[in-house]
């Protein structure tokens, strides 16, 4: 008997921290777009330098692969209906809207999402937070709203530069698994993918973003016990991000219609 | 430049070192069979509800993009269900799965292993005639190579189901096309297999690397999660590349 | 009489390009020695410590610990060396997930011919009462207060009778009562084993001074100096200003 109860307390445990995470989730959204006017614009300038650079060859490299691994999976079917002309399509098609940005949203997460928990839950740890505070600095305005802002930016931007990567890596692999001829394959691609296609790539990732941006923030600041609590904040910091890509993704595809 | 390189051989070095170390004790069965399975039995309590979320929610996505534009170029959506189940199982349950993965078991072995780390319990270890190696990466090598393919099973049964509700709501697909396997060769099955079991090996060994080598100072362990989780990640994916190119061979008639 | 800890010349690299961690350092402990070990922050004496027990390998020098070559030595001899080593950590590095009595009899069950249940039982509880934690030996590390976790490391780091013990530290943090206590413990058991050698890391100059007969002043790397803890007075004036607070 007693394991049962033990369950059902264990399962209600875990709700009621999930709901108390969702509504500081929510409340630092909206905090978040209350100071986003008072934002202070040098820190957002070096945030974004920051994002940017450090994940730019991570992005890079796994656009690249990825751009691949969708021509090898749509090579066996276009192969078969012997439609080879719709190979770039069928490759770039899935990535630019929804591979690309779901994939470099979730090594924007592993990289600048923790780094960033990382970051602020230290700064918890070691009181600086606080020493802003009773310099009457709000931690908001110097900190969060910058890298809130800077983190959507940088998403969009690496976005595209992720893009550009998928197309070359499969560019490359088609080359060498299909032979088919580079410019033929940018040629076919113009004329199949749209602008479309890439804008609503980018919109899911600006939302990406904003969705890292404020899980990563709220475990930083959540932070306690040294050390060992900042390895734990990263953790969940970053298996939230993970499923906040996802139900935003679901959201977004939804109300767009693919 | 030169300071970037020689870490970077340093570090390739050592990790070859406790990769091949890993596995002679494995294959010796040095284990304590009680630490494994309890090292599996945590590592699947913690996913499940996790992998359950993440991939029916991506069940859903993939299912309703594809669905959108079946529906606006080919007007049929036949196709949707046995070309659904090729695909997961092939390419999106092992890759994504593994990913998701990745964050939760790896994130949880770096932080782990990191603290033990930064506190010094490693040193003590082996101060007290154990060696960290054995005692603490074989048992989780052990375990994830059991778990995380039952996982990713798990993660392909969960995106199914989701994704094939969707169709039936969205779409007005009967169910039963998500149960025709005609599209579904062994190759593709051997792909998806070979890629469960390595992802299931690179997901701990890089993951408890990064934890082991945690530096001191606040920091240490969260840049140390950080490590493990990227690392793998484009392990996954470069290593997903490398299968299928190799084994192109293999799933495609 | 052979020494058991035998350095000399030995040289460690500071990691970030700085000056020497540890520089041409000399050092022989005889069996039998129970020394002190002080010196000022980051002079390099933690990091002595854990060198002679095999946790991290100098750069050049010869480093010799109860017969085994700290440099050139095969891993298996190291790891069979640190079965006669025990340390208590700064931080006591006890293992969060286990209990104080898993952690003390942690050592013993990992030998190449364990005891058997019985005896790790036995043995256990009389040496975790010996620290005065009988009270406390089913809690876990978190549980406990700071001088109750070092006792619990001292009682980890000497349950498989080592012939090196090493205390990085001992009664740092702790009150003053305490602090002697413990002292008084290593003292002891140092006495039981004549042929083992004991080095006490410490700060706390005059307890310090009071229950060891020697002590070695380590300053930037190197032994700046080693004598009897009587004899402090007749040191030379920089290194007396260090060990007694005068101004030099």
């Amino acid at each position: 008997m007693s394991g049962i109860r033990g369950i059902v307390a264990a399962v209600g445990r875990t709700a009621l921290q999930f709901a108390a995470d969702l509504g500081g989730l929510a409340i630092l959204f909206l905090r978040v777009l209350r100071t986003i006017p008072r934002l202070d614009i040098y820190e957002l300038i070096r945030a974004a330098e920051r994002f940017g650079w450090q994940s730019a060859p991570i992005i890079g490299l796994t656009a690249f692969f990825t751009g691949g691994i969708m021509v090898m999976q749509s090579l066996p079917y276009v192969e078969q209906l012997q439609a080879m002309r719709l190979l770039p399509w069928a490759a770039s098609f899935a990535t630019l809207r929804e591979v690309g940005p779901v994939l470099i949203g979730l090594m924007f997460s592993g990289r600048v999402g923790s780094n960033n928990t990382a970051e602020l839950g230290t700064m918890v740890v070691t009181e600086q937070v606080d020493a802003l505070r009773l310099l009457a600095i709000d931690p908001y305005d110097l900190l969060i709203a910058p890298r809130f802002v800077a983190m959507v930016a940088m998403m969009v931007c690496l976005t595209i530069v992720g893009d550009a990567g998928a197309v070359i890596g499969a560019m490359v692999t088609a080359r060498a698994m299909a032979g088919m001829e580079m410019f033929q394959f940018i040629q076919l691609m113009r004329e199949q993918i749209h602008l479309a296609d890439l804008a609503s790539g980018l919109v899911k990732s600006g939302f990406f973003g904003a969705g890292i941006a404020v899980v990563s923030c709220y475990y930083g600041l959540a932070t306690s016990g040294g050390a060992v609590g900042v390895g734990r904040a990263v953790n969940a910091s970053v298996v939230a991000s993970a499923v906040s890509i996802v139900v935003i993704d679901f959201a977004v595809t939804a109300v767009m219609g693919g | 430049m030169n300071a970037v390189i020689r870490r970077i051989a340093r570090e390739s070095r050592d990790f070859t070192a406790l990769v091949i170390q890993a596995y002679v004790l494995l294959f010796r069965l040095r284990m304590r069979r009680a630490v494994v399975v309890r090292q599996a039995f945590e590592l699947g309590n913690r996913s499940v509800v996790f992998i359950a979320t993440t991939m029916s929610f991506i069940g859903l996505i993939m299912v309703l993009q594809s669905g959108y534009q079946a529906g606006r170029l080919i007007g049929d959506y036949s196709l949707l269900g046995p070309g659904y189940i090729q695909l997961l199982v092939r390419e999106f349950a092992p890759t994504i799965g593994a990913m998701m993965l990745a964050t939760r078991i790896g994130a949880g072995i770096a932080a782990e292993l990191g603290s033990m780390t930064v506190t010094e319990q490693i040193d003590a270890l082996r101060l007290c005639g154990a060696e960290p190696v054995e005692e603490l990466v074989v048992p989780r090598l052990a375990a994830c190579l059991v778990m995380v393919p039952a996982l990713i099973i798990l993660a392909g049964l969960f995106a199914e189901i989701a994704g094939m509700f969707a169709a039936r709501l969205v779409f007005n697909v009967p169910f039963a096309t998500f149960f025709e396997l005609r599209l579904l060769t062994s190759g593709d099955v051997i792909v998806g297999a070979v890629k469960a079991m390595l992802f299931g090996a690179v997901i701990p060994l890089v993951s408890a690397f990064a934890g082991l080598s945690a530096t001191r100072g606040s920091e240490g362990v969260g840049q140390a999660t950080t490590r493990a989780v990227i690392h793998t990640s484009i392990s996954i994916i470069f290593l997903d590349f490398a299968v299928n190119v190799l084994l192109y061979p293999v799933y495609a008639r | 009489m052979e020494a058991l800890v035998d350095l000399a010349g030995v040289h460690l690299d500071a990691l970030d390009g700085g000056p020497a961690v540890l520089d041409a350092l000399d050092l022989a402990l005889a069996p039998g020695t129970l020394t002190g070990l002080i010196g000022p922050p980051s002079s390099g004496k933690s990091v002595l410590l854990k060198l002679i027990a095999g946790l991290i390998r100098p750069n050049r020098g010869r480093a010799i610990v109860a017969g085994v070559d700290l440099l050139a030595g095969r891993a298996a001899d190291k790891r069979q060396l640190q079965r006669s080593i025990g340390m208590l950590f700064q931080n006591n590095a006890l293992f969060d997930s286990l209990t104080v009595f898993e952690n003390v009899a942690f050592p013993l069950r990992r030998l190449p011919t364990p005891p058997t249940e019985s005896e790790i039982g036995t043995r256990c509880k009389a040496r975790i009462e010996e620290v005065g934690l009988g009270h406390a030996m089913d809690r876990f590390p978190h549980q406990l207060s700071g001088g109750m976790q070092k006792r619990a490391g001292i009682a980890r780091a000497t349950i498989a009778e080592p012939r090196l013990r090493l205390f990085d530290e001992p009664t740092a943090g702790l009150d003053p009562v305490t602090g002697a206590r413990i002292l008084a413990l290593i003292t002891e058991l140092h006495r039981r084993d004549e042929r083992g050698v004991t080095i006490i890391v410490s700060n706390e100059m005059d307890t310090l001074l009071a229950a060891v007969p020697r002590v070695i002043l380590i300053d930037r790397g190197k032994v700046a100096w080693d004598g009897a803890s009587a004899l402090v007075d007749q040191a030379p004036d920089t290194v007396r200003g260090f060990i007694t607070g005068e101004a030099a």
